[in-house]
């Protein structure tokens, strides 16, 4: 497709295509990724105790299928099961998965899926909770998630993308005996520009709360459940954030959920200094001013540091050991999500 | 077709209006816009935080971070010790480079951390192996330090399998493993949620990065 040549509709069928597989696949890889080693996250509690929550991206009204998957163990014949609720605006959908391996990797992980009604709310909370049979111990590995892909053929009439809309591009519309109409250019940049807010998880982490174990605390039960001094030096992803994205207007954001708030605190991320000053979740916008890194020559891409920077005032602050989670508010989970 | 990295400016709405003459150059940069959408924004990712304990003789388990001092502590434990990383690739994804933080104690044993491939039918951890992978070893690829008094904490390292690697060797044969290079997914699996299998020696991993590789040309 080149300037002064002729336009085929073969190529514009395969626009058309490629606008539908986007907003069907697009963002369709993990949202959540963590491992737990060293019997961190491990509960012997008989009824749900909440450890672990995450704040991801919904990334349409059509992605309605959260696909989880659990990694871990539970000694006996008994099963443990672990409890996912997904808030989304004012609705929330559990799920429950029983975890059926005896010792660790020894066979299979286990899945769910949580469905929720079509949304434009941008974001929702992901909160997991365990339990184990009388006895035992459950002790989990990891957890992945995902958005489903919607089947094809998307459906039909505006499709919502937070604020935003997407027209599905009608096959029939663009063959060799139809008009090449006024429609598909209008409709074909606003279906970019909408595509392009279409969120991106660049750092997602979550401390663990309420781990129980009947092993000694030097082996198990001794979870992070803040963030220490020591995981400044790689707390970050290194991911890329495409040269444009100020340009268009597209935003970068951190969602830090607080605990045990009793005063305002500041963190250090990504160069920006965000004061928490409530509990629970707070949400920022992020200026954009680091300098790129070296393995942007690698990946051919421009990437910076989406996480927890080292300066001082997080040394000093959230990371000190002057201010431990059992007596001051601290940092419980974060995300970096971007475009 | 070359692949831009970046949202460049798109053409004016009002150039695609009725009575406007349709040009070549507006519709080139709609389908350069969509490539850098399918081919980069879209590039699978995931970025893996490994929670570890935080217990320590010194301080006891105040449950402060991961950790305390700035190292990552090489359990005892950590000999032929194997985690499973599960990764929903996209309809694209050919190749899967890993970045990798990590501590390592020489005086615990031969250091090195291992990468396979495996399919995930049946929710199984031992799926079929799609790529045999690399291994990372010490000193060549690993910078691991002899820190005295058992469990040492050795401080952060970073490991990289670059995206660049000007060929592929071996990945259906085990022996040897070929060096760092990117995994390869074969064409009949992308798509699908992959299982990436480390395992490691004598070393603490403390998160693992996972990147669908970025081609700058493509042939569409």
């Amino acid at each position: 497709m080149t300037a002064g040549l002729t336009i085929r509709s073969t190529e514009m069928a395969r626009l058309a295509d490629l606008q539908n597989y986007l907003y069907a696949t697009g963002g369709t890889h993990n949202v959540v990724s963590q491992m737990f080693d060293d019997s961190c996250c491990i509960q012997d509690s008989t009824s749900y105790v909440q450890m672990a929550q995450w704040r991801i991206p919904i990334i349409s009204a059509e992605h309605t299928v959260l696909n989880i998957n659990v990694q871990g163990f539970c000694p006996g014949a008994a099963n443990g099961t672990v409890k996912f609720d997904l808030t989304v605006g004012a609705s929330n959908v559990i799920v429950e998965i029983s975890i059926t391996d005896g010792g660790r990797y020894t066979s299979a992980f286990n899945s769910g899926t949580i469905t929720i009604s079509g949304s434009t709310v941008e974001t929702g909370i992901l909160r997991m909770s365990a339990k184990a049979p009388t006895g035992s111990q459950l002790t989990l590995l990891g957890v992945q998630a995902n958005w489903q892909a919607p089947a094809s053929p998307l459906s039909t009439g505006a499709l919502s993308q937070g604020s935003h809309s997407f027209i599905p591009q009608g096959q029939t519309r663009q063959g060799a005996d139809e008009p090449l109409p006024a429609r598909f250019g209008v409709e074909a940049l606003r279906n970019i520009n909408t595509l392009r807010r279409r969120q991106r998880v660049l750092f997602c982490w979550s401390g663990i709360e309420g781990a129980s174990s009947t092993s000694p605390i030097s082996a198990a039960a001794a979870p992070p459940r803040a963030i220490g001094r020591g995981d400044l030096s790689s707390f970050y992803s290194p991911s890329a954030i495409f040269a444009g994205t100020i340009e268009n207007d597209l935003t970068v954001k951190c969602y830090i959920k607080a605990l045990n708030y009793s005063a305002a605190f500041s963190i250090l991320i990504m160069g920006n200094v965000l004061t928490i000053s409530a509990g629970g979740w707070s949400d920022f916008t992020l200026d954009l001013i680091q300098d790129e890194l070296d393995v942007s020559d690698q990946f051919a891409l421009s990437m910076y540091m989406a996480g927890v920077d080292t300066g001082n005032l997080n040394i000093n602050g959230v990371a000190s050991p002057t201010y431990p989670p059992s007596t001051t508010g601290y940092v419980a989970s974060i995300a970096i999500i971007g475009v | 077709m070359l692949v831009p990295s970046s949202y460049r400016q798109m053409p004016a709405e009002q150039g695609c209006y009725n009575n406007q003459i349709v040009m070549g150059g507006s519709l080139t940069q709609i389908a350069s816009a969509l490539a850098q959408l399918s081919h980069v924004k879209f590039l699978g990712e995931a970025h893996y935080q490994f929670s570890h304990g935080t217990y320590s003789p010194l301080w006891g388990a105040e449950q402060f971070g991961a950790r305390l001092s700035t190292g990552t502590r090489v359990e005892t434990s950590y000999k032929t010790y194997e985690y499973n990383l599960l990764y929903q690739s996209t309809a694209i994804t050919e190749r899967l480079a890993l970045m990798m933080v990590y501590g390592a104690d020489q005086q615990a044993g031969s250091v090195s951390i291992k990468a396979e491939l495996r399919d995930t039918a049946g929710n199984s951890y031992t799926g079929a192996v799609l790529d045999f992978g690399i291994e990372f070893t010490a000193p060549a690829d690993l910078r691991s330090l002899v820190v005295p008094g058992g469990q040492a904490v050795p401080p952060d390292e970073w490991a990289f399998t670059g995206c660049r690697s000007a060929e592929i060797l071996n990945p259906l044969v085990t022996d040897p493993l070929d060096r760092p290079r990117p995994l390869v997914i074969p064409s009949a699996n992308r798509g699908e949620l992959l299982n990436i299998k480390i395992t490691v020696n004598s070393l603490s991993l403390v998160a693992v990065h996972i990147y669908d590789v970025y081609q700058l040309q493509v042939t569409i």
